[in-house]
């Protein structure tokens, strides 16, 4: 009815009910640009020959593998014990002011890691503020030490316990209570019913929260190199700044590449072949909050904790140098310029993100194959990628290939796609799953083609996937340094550069301001999901 | 014959190796409601799906009002089929109130502003007239703007099935349509929805497993098993004359009597049944008796004995286990209640032919 062939067009034809092309040919558009830095790597890393599998071959190399492993694995299990528990809290009890908590507990992902560190060295370094304070009524001259591995795991963890709690939280708002109902009522406790019904169905959430927090640590070079902890970022750092040597930087980076895909390959095991969406009739009720009764307490202060040293006292020390510049009257010159482009070339790249995360995302829940779900995997290996590999090998690739789009903001935005599509990928999967296929055929029934049941069906049922994708993805470039400081066109300052350059010339002040000022703008969009999410749930 | 609108021809569908489908072949005519009966896994909702559009067979054919829509050449997408489906669970868009999701399938009118275009106008017109209808002839205009979650059971169904005709399908396919309500609205449902579908005159085919439903609703069945069709007959065929033991039990309550063939007369242990032309088989026969058509006296010393009966209020059903091993059923109205264990005398209770098998098969 919908179409115009009443009689004489013959309808299109195909073989068989598979994936549309334009699908198919966006997914493959999306590879093949995901592709390119691995195979720069490659070319560069394994085409140097014998020089290139010494290094291989090195104990240091081992040393760098045993200490990013390490980092990885506590990081992971620190977020998850944290992250569980926290959103469970928020939603499903009735823990006093669970709203305000579910947005303070969110609010850490704003803080990048190269302030978190910093802020941790000024709390609790040698001559810190903690330190001072205990010196004055009891002598302490000395403090655990804070530089290595306690120091990187405290930063990482308290800034990326996020990406488990945010995914965790969002399953657990769309899941059918009657789950639980079910377990209660076949003799189960609600910690029973809470460990083996709740947990498994919230297992694919907090495997990809997982997934990004052990990504997150593996590439992350800010928090590691304030923390003096060699582990793979650091190293190539190193090496490209010490002997400006690509070929040994090129191979730590691979060396990095395997490692991440080990991580895929572990992620991949936990994914069970249940399907997620709901199949009942009728639209989700909002769950009955389980009441804590005396558990209140030990919940408020456990809430009250991480929030205190994730995001209060972060917070105040910044905001403490921040009031000591007012008062001097310091003034910070291109702030308003910074802010702007920050947020024009990172609002441009999150567009660009989310529409290559939706053929990806609907090819591998639609249409599961080995090559969609290699597919879907190989958009993370560009998230494990350190930024510094990936703009090393745009760098290259621009300047032999594409001199017009080198030193432009296109190329910047490349990256940045690169970078943060497994973001995309992740936020839309897990909305995907809870789309139920039967509205897509009763669409495709109707009289629509798939291209319209995915504009008039998907695309509206996903649009909190997206906008929680987007201000998710918004938040990571805001805070992306490394690619930013290569590829930015030349004079093209943006709010992280800015915090990079001043507290590397020792402009604290300063540093702090530009701080503030990414903070409170990177939070604005997630901080409005948040609130909307909590006030549509009443 | 009337006009054939669905013809399905030796159509097959396996999941890697396991055979869903095995060269079912039926046609619907304009009008008739049909419907494909059998027990889970038989393959009934992969025939539906296939004719649907949503699965495409590994052998066979299927034709659409004469236009071949499936074959080994050919696979016309859903969308292209001019077919309704209503499903299981109604698959109503979440994001669509009740009108929205009826409009759906009809062709859309852009609605940018106040437009004086008058042929949109007439569009937009033609829309909300054809909506408007079709909710109420489903009985639910007063539930248009309301959003899927806001509907009872019986509600959403209603806006499911209004959904489907509203773009008059060539066929309407319904899979387990009533399968989610409750017994008491099942049937009420149930009895509202025939009426609208004979209102309309929409070709239909709906599935189920519920054999009731299939032989109060259809104008004929297609009772499947095992990916295969056994039968397809009136409802009054598929129940007196099952063409296999297996159509026989799923359709209703079967007894079977073993039977010798002498002079025009099936012998069994409850006595003796005309059959008009001799069978096939002189031996390894038995007659298919339901429990209506049995009835026994108490009787001490008789060939049946009662083992358990079950109360239905206006009538009870007696399970009877006859001298030589076989189970026989027996309905009786409820004047009079007998204890397990009597004793009985077990008698035909017709005069029809009763039909009769040889290894499972009607002959």
């Amino acid at each position: 009815m919908a179409s115009a062939n009443e009689s004489g067009t013959r309808p299109r034809i195909s073989r068989r009910a598979g994936p549309h092309p334009v699908l198919l040919g966006a997914a493959a558009l999306v590879a093949v640009a995901i592709a390119l830095p691995l195979v720069y790597l490659f070319i560069r890393g394994v085409g140097s020959g014998a020089e290139f599998w010494e290094l291989l071959f090195r104990l240091r190399t081992l040393e760098i593998i045993i200490r990013s492993a390490l980092l990885v694995a506590a990081t992971t299990a620190a977020c998850i014990l944290i992250a569980v528990p926290l959103a469970w809290l928020v939603t499903r009890t009735d823990l006093p002011f669970r709203r305000v908590w579910a947005i303070l507990t969110a609010l850490p992902l704003v803080i990048p890691t190269y302030i978190g560190a910093f802020l941790v060295i000024v709390a609790l370094g040698p001559r810190g503020m903690l330190q001072r304070a205990l010196e004055g009524p009891f002598g302490v001259e000395r403090l655990p030490e804070i530089y290595g591995f306690p120091g990187a795991l405290l930063t990482l963890t308290l800034l990326s316990f996020p990406y488990v709690l945010l995914p965790a939280q969002a399953a657990l708002t769309r899941m059918d209570p009657s789950l639980e109902e079910a377990s209660r009522s076949l003799g189960h406790s609600a910690w029973s019913a809470f460990r083996r019904i709740t947990l498994p169905l919230l297992r694919p959430a907090i495997a990809s929260g997982a997934l990004l927090t052990a990504l997150y640590t593996l590439s992350d070079f800010g928090a590691v190199s304030l923390m003096r902890y060699e582990t793979f970022t650091w190293a190539i750092y190193l090496q490209y700044n010490s002997s400006l040597d690509r070929i040994l930087a090129a191979g730590l980076c691979l060396v990095l590449a395997v490692f991440a895909a080990g991580i895929l390959l572990a992620e991949t095991r936990t994914r069970s072949r249940a399907t997620y969406h709901r199949s009942s009739s009728g639209a989700a009720r909002p769950a009955q909050p389980l009441s804590l009764g005396a558990w209140k307490w030990p919940a408020l202060a456990f809430c009250a904790t991480i929030v205190l040293f994730a995001l209060a006292l972060p917070m105040s020390v910044l905001g403490w140098w921040v009031a000591r510049g007012v008062a001097a009257g310091e003034a910070v010159p291109h702030l308003w310029s910074a802010v702007a482009n920050s947020v024009v070339v990172s609002g441009i790249a999150v567009l660009v993100v989310l529409a290559a995360s939706l053929p990806v995302a609907l090819l591998s829940v639609r249409f599961p194959s080995p090559a969609s779900a290699l597919l879907e995997r190989a958009t993370h290996v560009g998230f494990a990628l350190p930024g510094i590999a990936v703009a090393l090998s745009l760098v290259y690739f621009g300047s032999q290939y594409a001199p017009a789009l080198y030193q432009t903001t296109a190329l910047l935005v490349f990256a940045y796609l690169v970078l943060f599509l497994p973001a995309g990928v992740g936020a839309l999967r897990t909305s995907l799953l809870q789309i139920s296929p039967r509205w897509e055929e009763a669409g495709r029934s109707l009289g629509r083609g798939p291209l319209e049941v995915i504009r008039t069906i998907d695309l509206p049922l996903l649009r909190p996937g997206l906008i929680a994708g987007g201000s998710l993805t918004f938040l990571l470039i805001m805070k992306e340094l490394p690619a930013t400081l290569i590829l930015g066109p030349a004079g093209f300052k943006t709010l992280a550069t800015s915090i990079w350059s001043a507290s590397s010339e020792a402009f604290f002040t300063e540093a702090a301001f530009y701080a503030l000022a990414l903070i409170l703008v990177s939070s604005v969009p997630m901080v409005l999901i948040i609130v909307r999410q909590r006030w549509q749930s009443q | 014959m009337s006009e054939t609108v669905l013809r399905c021809a030796g159509l097959s569908k396996s999941y890697g190796g396991v055979i869903a489908v095995q060269n079912v072949s039926l046609e619907v005519a304009k009008g008739e409601l049909m419907v494909i009966l059998g027990p889970s896994g038989c393959g009934k909702t992969t025939t539906l799906r296939m004719m649907a559009g949503f699965e495409w067979p590994n052998a066979g054919s299927i034709e659409l009002s004469g236009r071949t829509v499936a074959d080994a050449h050919t696979f016309t997408p859903p969308e292209k089929r001019k077919i309704g489906m209503v499903f299981q669970d109604y698959a109503l868009f979440p994001h669509l109130t009740v009108e929205k999701n009826v409009a759906y399938g009809l062709p859309p009118v852009r609605k940018r502003g106040i437009s004086r275009d008058p042929n949109r106008m007439m569009n937009q017109m033609r829309l909300s007239v054809r909506v408007s209808e079709v909710l109420g002839l489903v009985g639910i205009n007063h539930l248009s703007r309301r959003m899927p979650h806001e509907l009872s059971g019986g509600e959403q169904q209603r806006a499911a099935l209004a959904r489907a005709l509203a773009p008059r399908p060539q066929a309407l396919l319904m899979d387990e349509p009533f399968s989610n309500l409750d017994a008491k609205l099942r049937e009420q449902v149930r009895e509202d929805v025939k009426r609208i579908l004979s209102l309309t005159g929409v070709t239909t085919i709906l599935v189920t497993h519920n054999q009731e439903e299939a032989l109060a609703m259809a104008d004929r069945v297609a009772v499947m098993n095992q990916g295969r069709l056994e039968q397809v007959d009136t409802p009054q065929e598929v129940y007196q004359r099952p063409a296999t033991t297996f159509v026989a039990n799923f359709v209703g309550i079967a007894g079977f009597l073993s039977a010798t063939y002498s002079e025009g007369q099936l012998h069994t242990a409850a006595g003796a049944i005309k059959r008009e032309s001799p069978p096939r088989f002189f031996s390894g026969l038995e007659v298919m008796a339901r429990p209506e058509e049995l009835t026994f006296e108490r009787c001490e010393g008789g060939q049946g004995r009662l083992i358990t009966s079950a109360y239905h209020g206006a009538y009870t059903l007696y399970t009877i286990i006859m001298d030589n091993g076989e189970i026989v059923y027996c309905m009786k109205p409820t004047l009079e209640l007998y204890p397990e264990g009597t004793s009985v005398q077990v008698r035909f209770a017709t005069e029809r032919e009763l039909p009769c098998y040889h290894r499972g098969i009607l002959v």
